[in-house]
C-alpha cells in the first residue's frame, strides 16, 4: 500500500468510527431516514408517469453534455444580451479569485450567500472572508452549518446531522450578542429567530451569490428552486448578483427546465414542486423597480471538462437531487462528514476521485457493499453503483491498492481455477473449523476474519464440501 | 474573450470530439432546437384546471377564495381584518389590479419591500393547474421583493390565465413584452423549510401566509 | 403452414421427451458452508422434471476479484465458468447476485474477445436465480413442504435490484403448508454484507446488519429467509451472536422441506 493512501484509510476508517459513536448524530440520521425515502416514494407513486420523465431527464442531459461546448457559448451569447457577464474558472481558486474581484471592485463589505453546493468546492467562504468580507449563508441549514464552524453533511439538506438542541445550542451562543437573549427550543422559535436575524442580513447585504440548478440557455438564466424564499432574497435585493455553477448545469430551453423539475423535488423531498422555482435572467432592466444593478455568473470547470467523453461522463448528468444519499445505506450510518469532502453519499464516491484526483480518496468507491439502491432512485439514471466498481477497477489498474490485497487476489484465482486441489485444499479450514467449534454450529474467532467476528458470529462451514459430498455419495455423477 | 474560457471549451471539445473543431452546422441546429422546443412528456389528470389548481394550491398550505372583480378590494381588507393587520399594503400590478380604486384609509405603496413589510397584494401573470403555482415577473411596477419579504402574500388570478401544464406559460412569456424578465417567479405555496429535524415548518424566510383571490365573474 | 405446423409439433413432443438438462451453479458459500441450500436446490430442479448436472469444474463466481477491480482476474475465472456450463441447457444459482455475476457481469469483460463476448453472452443468456427459474421458467407447482411458523424475507439486493427478484420467492412461499409470511419492514434495505465490504469496512457492515436484525426482532418472526447465503451468513452471525430467536433458513430449503436440521449458525443437534 502507497504511503499515501494507507494514511486516508487510517483517517477514513477513523472518521467513519468516530460518526458511528457520535450519539447525536446517530439521533439526528435515525430520525431523517425514512422521511426522505417515504415521501419519494409516495410522490413517485402519486406520478405514473415518472420512469418515463425521468428517462426524458436523463435525454436531456445526455443531449447537453454531447454539445456542451456549443450550449455554453449559446447560454454565453443571451447572458450578455441581457446586460450580464460570464466569467470562466478553470479551477477552484481561479474562480474565487474572480468572485473576491467583482466584490472588492463594487465596494462590497458584506456578502448573503444562497446553498451553492459549488461554492462550497471552491471554498468560497474563507476566500472572501481572507479579503475582508463578511459572508452569511442564508439557507437555514446552511446558516446553522456555518454557526456550527463546519460544512454541509448533505447536498439538500445541510443540517441533517444536528439535533434541535444542538440547535438551540447555537442559535443561543450566536444569537444571545444580537439581543436574542431568550433560549427557544420549539421548531417554530427557532425557525422565527433565524427569520427575523436573517432579515436584517437580507437588506443589509451588499453583494448575493447563489448556485444554478440549471442554466438555460435559451434566455440564459440561471434558475434556483428553494422552499425557503433565501435564493431569491438573496438574488434580488442587493446590488450585484453573482452566480456560480459547474458548466454541466447549462440545458436548452424552458421546456427542457420543465421536465427536470419534474424529477428534482419529487426525488430529493418527495415534493410535486418546490415553493420557490426563479428563473433570473441579468440584472434590473430600464422598467424594473428594483433589483442587482450588475449581474455575474463565474462557469466553474474544475476537472468537469475532461470527465466528458469518458466512462465518468454520465455522473455529469447529476441535478444534486441527494436522492442517492437518501437511500444510501452507509451515508444513512455515517452522515456526510465522514466521506472527507464536500460531496457525500454515492455520487460523491463517484465525484471526489475525479474532480480531487483519484488517489485523493481511494477508501470512497470501495466502503459501499454495491447494493444498487442510489442507481435505482437517481433521477437521471445515474449508473451509480458500476461507476463505483469502474473506479475499483481503475484504482486496481493504478495500484492504488495494497500489493497484498492484489496478490492475494491472484493467489485466490489461481487455486478457484484448479477445482479439484481447491476442494483439497478447503477441506482443511473446514475441519479444523468444525473441530474447534465443537458442534455449537458458530465460530466466535476466525483468523482474518476479527473485523467480522468482533461483532458477529461466523457460522460453521460444513464438515465436507457440497461437491464433495455429491461426487463421492453418487459416483454415477462422475 | 478570456484564456480559460478558451481553454475550457477546447478542453470540452477535446473531450468530446478529439478535438474536432465545432461546425457551424451543429451550432444552428441547437439554435434551431432553442426556438422550436415542444413540451415533452407531461403528467396525465383530468381536473378540469380551476379544480385541479385549487386543490394542489391549498396541498402546499396556500388559502383561496372566489371572488368577482369589483370585490378586489373588500376580500383584501376582509383578509386583513381576519388577522387583525392594519391595511398598509405593498400593490403590484396587473389587468385586474390596477382596476381596483383603493378607498381612503387604506395606504398602497408602489415601491420595494422591506423587512417590515407585512403584507403585498400582487397580480400573477397566469398559474398553473399542474401543481398550482402562481407564475410572477418582474418589470414596471412588478417588484420581487414583494413575492418574498412581507408575512403575507394576497395574489389576485385571473380565472382565464389559469393554464393546465408549466410548459403553457413558456410560450405566454415569449410572446408577451420584456422577455426574458429579469426575475420570473414560480410560486407554490407559503415559504417553508424542513432544515430543522426534516420536519416542515412555515415561514421561513418568505412569506407565512399565502392567499389568492381568484377573479370569476 | 402445414409442414411448418407438423414440425413444430414434433419439437414439442421431442423437448417434452427429453428433459431440460440443468447445470446447478453450486456456489462457493454453498459448497463450503451450507451444502444443503445445493441439496434443496437439486431436489426443487429433479421435482419439476429437469435433469441436474453439476460440473465438477466449478467453485467461485468471482466476485470477489470483480468487486475489487480485479478484470485480470476475474476474467480467468469467468473464462472457466463459461467452459464448465457450456453444454446445459440453463444454468441455474441458488443466489442473486452470483447469478447477476454470470448473466450481467461476464459479458461486460471481453469487450476486446469477440469470441468470448459472445460464449458469456450465450452463458448469460441461459443463467437463471433459482426462485425465479422455479416460478417463472419451469412453473413449479405441488411443492411438498410444511412448516408451521411465521417467517420474514430479506430481500437480498443484486437479485432485487438486478434481476428484480420480488415476487417470485414469496409465491413459492405461499405453496409451503403452514407458512405464514410477515413482511420485513426494510426488507430492501441492504443488510451490510457486500462480500469483502463485510471485512474491509466491519463497523458500517456492523451498524448495517443490526439495523437489519433490530427489524427482524420487531417483526416477531419464528424464521428470516432469503436468496443469497452471504446475507444470511451476515444476519445469522449477529443474531447469534445477541442470542436472538429468530432461525435463519434459504429459502431453497424451505422449499424443499429440509428445515429438519439445524438452520444457519445453529448448534447440531445433540447426538
Ligand atoms: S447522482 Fe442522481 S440521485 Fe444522486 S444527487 Fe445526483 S441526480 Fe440525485
Amino acid at each position: 500500500m502507497s504511503e499515501i493512501s494507507s494514511i486516508q484509510r487510517v483517517e477514513f476508517q477513523d472518521r467513519v468510527r468516530t460518526a458511528l459513536n457520535d450519539v447525536n448524530l446517530q439521533r439526528a440520521m435515525a430520525k431523517a431516514k425514512s422521511g426522505f425515502v417515504d415521501k419519494r416514494l409516495e410522490a413517485k407513486s402519486a406520478l405514473p408517469e415518472f420512469d418515463q420523465i425521468r428517462d426524458a431527464a436523463r435525454d436531456i442531459k445526455d443531449h447537453v453534455l454531447s454539445n456542451l461546448d456549443t450550449y455554453l457559448e449559446l447560454y454565453e451569447e443571451k447572458v450578455i444580451e441581457n446586460g450580464g457577464h460570464v466569467h470562466w474558472a478553470r479551477d477552484a481558486e481561479e474562480a474565487c479569485s474572480i468572485i473576491a474581484e467583482i466584490c472588492k471592485a463594487s465596494g462590497a463589505r458584506t456578502v448573503t450567500k444562497g446553498k451553492s453546493m459549488v461554492s462550497e468546492e471552491m471554498y468560497l467562504n474563507p476566500a472572501l472572508e481572507a479579503v475582508g468580507m463578511e459572508v452569511v449563508e442564508t439557507d437555514l441549514g446552511e446558516y446553522i452549518v456555518q454557526l456550527a464552524g463546519e460544512t454541509p453533511s448533505h447536498i439538500i439538506a445541510p443540517a441533517v446531522h444536528k439535533t434541535r438542541e444542538q440547535i438551540t445550542d447555537l442559535f443561543h451562543e450566536h444569537h444571545s450578542p444580537l439581543g436574542y437573549t431568550d433560549r427557544v427550543t420549539q421548531r417554530e422559535a427557532l425557525v422565527n429567530e433565524a427569520r427575523s436575524v436573517l432579515r436584517e442580513r437580507f437588506v443589509s447585504a451588499d453583494v448575493g451569490i447563489t448556485g444554478a440548478n440549471f442554466l438555460v440557455a435559451e434566455t440564459g438564466a440561471n434558475v434556483i428552486v428553494t422552499n425557503e424564499g433565501n435564493g431569491d432574497l438573496t438574488s434580488s435585493l442587493p446590488k450585484v448578483h453573482i452566480v456560480t455553477a459547474g458548466i454541466e448545469k447549462v440545458i436548452p430551453s424552458l421546456e427542457d427546465l420543465s421536465v427536470l423539475l419534474r424529477v428534482l423535488a419529487r426525488s430529493a423531498t418527495g415534493q410535486e414542486f418546490s415553493a420557490y422555482t426563479s428563473i433570473y435572467s441579468g440584472p434590473r432592466r430600464p422598467e424594473d423597480g428594483e433589483g442587482p444593478e450588475a449581474y455575474h455568473v463565474v462557469l466553474l470547470d474544475n476537472g468537469r471538462s475532461s470527465m466528458l467523453g469518458g466512462d465518468y461522463q454520465s455522473m455529469l448528468r447529476c441535478i444534486r437531487c441527494g436522492a442517492c444519499l437518501n437511500h444510501c445505506p452507509v451515508y444513512g450510518a455515517i452522515g456526510g462528514h465522514a466521506y472527507g469532502w464536500i460531496y457525500p453519499g454515492p455520487m460523491g464516491s463517484v465525484l471526489t476521485p475525479l474532480l480531487n484526483g483519484f488517489d485523493s480518496a481511494v477508501d470512497l468507491p470501495n466502503a459501499c457493499t454495491l447494493n444498487g439502491r442510489c442507481k435505482e432512485v437517481c433521477p437521471v439514471h445515474i449508473p451509480l453503483s458500476d461507476l463505483l466498481l469502474k473506479h475499483r477497477t481503475e484504482q486496481h489498474e493504478r495500484k492504488l491498492t495494497s500489493a497484498t490485497s492484489r496478490w492475494i487476489l491472484t493467489a485466490w484465482t489461481w487455486l478457484v481455477r484448479r477445482p479439484r486441489f481447491y476442494q483439497a485444499v478447503m477441506a482443511i479450514p473446514l475441519w479444523t473449523m468444525n473441530r474447534i467449534s465443537r458442534g455449537s454450529g458458530r465460530l466466535r474467532w476466525i483468523p482474518f476474519g476479527r473485523g467480522w467476528t468482533d461483532t458477529r458470529d461466523f457460522p460453521v462451514p460444513s464438515r465436507k464440501s457440497f461437491l464433495r459430498q455429491w461426487y463421492s455419495q453418487e459416483k454415477g455423477h462422475e | 474573450m478570456s484564456e480559460a474560457r478558451l481553454e475550457i471549451l477546447n478542453n470540452i471539445r477535446k473531450s468530446l470530439t478529439a478535438g474536432e473543431p465545432k461546425t457551424s452546422q451543429r451550432t444552428s441546429e441547437l439554435r434551431a432546437r432553442l426556438k422550436y422546443t415542444a413540451p415533452q412528456i407531461q403528467p396525465g389528470f383530468t381536473d378540469d384546471n380551476l379544480t385541479r389548481f385549487c386543490e394542489k394550491h391549498v396541498a402546499v398550505h396556500g388559502t383561496y377564495e372566489f371572488i368577482k372583480l369589483v370585490d378586489i378590494e373588500a376580500a383584501v381588507l376582509k383578509y386583513l381584518q381576519g388577522l387583525d393587520i392594519d391595511p398598509q399594503i405593498h400593490l403590484g400590478a396587473g389587468p385586474c389590479l390596477d382596476q381596483v380604486k383603493w378607498s381612503e384609509g387604506v395606504f398602497t405603496y408602489k415601491k420595494s419591500a422591506d423587512k417590515n413589510t407585512r403584507v403585498a397584494v400582487s397580480e400573477a401573470f397566469a398559474a398553473v393547474a399542474e401543481t398550482g403555482t402562481l407564475v410572477m415577473c418582474s418589470g414596471s411596477d412588478l417588484l420581487p421583493s414583494h413575492n418574498f419579504l412581507p408575512d403575507d402574500h394576497i395574489v389576485i388570478v385571473d380565472c382565464d390565465r389559469i393554464v393546465r401544464y408549466q410548459e403553457d406559460v413558456w410560450p405566454l412569456l415569449r410572446t408577451g413584452d420584456h422577455f426574458p424578465q429579469r426575475a420570473i417567479n414560480l410560486i407554490t405555496g407559503p415559504s417553508k423549510t424542513g432544515d430543522i429535524e426534516q420536519t416542515i415548518q412555515y415561514g421561513a424566510h418568505g412569506p407565512r401566509r399565502l392567499h389568492v383571490l381568484i377573479v370569476k365573474d | 403452414m402445414r409442414i411448418g405446423s407438423v414440425i413444430s409439433i414434433l419439437m414439442k413432443t421431442h423437448q417434452s421427451n427429453s428433459p431440460i438438462t440443468v447445470g446447478l451453479f453450486v456456489t462457493c458459500l454453498a459448497d463450503l458452508i451450507r451444502p444443503q441450500v445445493a441439496f434443496a436446490a437439486v431436489s426443487l430442479l429433479e421435482s419439476a422434471q429437469c435433469e441436474v448436472r453439476v460440473p465438477r469444474g466449478q467453485s467461485c463466481c468471482g466476485q470477489p476479484a470483480l468487486n475489487s477491480g480485479d478484470r485480470a482476474n476475474s476474467i480467468e475465472i469467468a473464462k472457466q465458468v463459461i467452459t464448465e456450463f457450456s453444454d446445459v441447457d440453463y444454468v441455474v444459482v441458488p443466489s442473486g447476485s452470483c447469478a447477476d455475476t454470470l448473466k450481467n457481469k461476464y459479458p461486460t469483460l471481453f469487450s476486446k474477445d469477440m469470441r468470448w463476448a459472445r460464449r458469456a453472452q450465450k452463458l448469460a443468456d441461459k443463467t437463471w436465480e433459482l426462485t425465479k427459474f422455479l416460478f417463472e421458467k419451469v412453473e413449479l407447482k405441488g411443492i411438498d413442504a410444511a412448516l408451521d411458523g411465521v417467517c420474514t424475507y430479506h430481500d437480498s439486493c443484486t437479485g432485487l435490484r438486478e434481476l428484480l427478484i420480488y415476487e417470485q420467492p414469496r409465491e413459492l412461499l405461499k405453496q409451503v403448508k403452514g407458512l405464514r409470511l410477515k413482511e420485513l419492514k426494510d426488507s430492501n434495505v441492504c443488510c451490510g454484507f457486500g462480500g469483502l465490504f463485510s471485512l474491509k469496512y466491519s463497523d458500517i457492515s456492523t451498524h448495517l446488519v443490526s439495523d437489519k436484525c433490530t427489524e427482524i426482532c420487531n417483526s416477531d418472526a419464528d424464521m428470516v429467509l432469503g436468496g443469497d447465503l452471504g446475507c444470511l451468513l451476515n444476519i445469522a452471525g449477529r443474531l447469534r451472536r445477541d442470542n436472538k430467536k429468530a432461525r435463519v433458513f434459504h429459502i431453497a430449503e424451505v422449499l424443499a422441506g429440509m428445515t429438519d436440521g439445524p438452520a444457519i449458525g445453529d448448534p447440531e443437534e445433540s447426538e
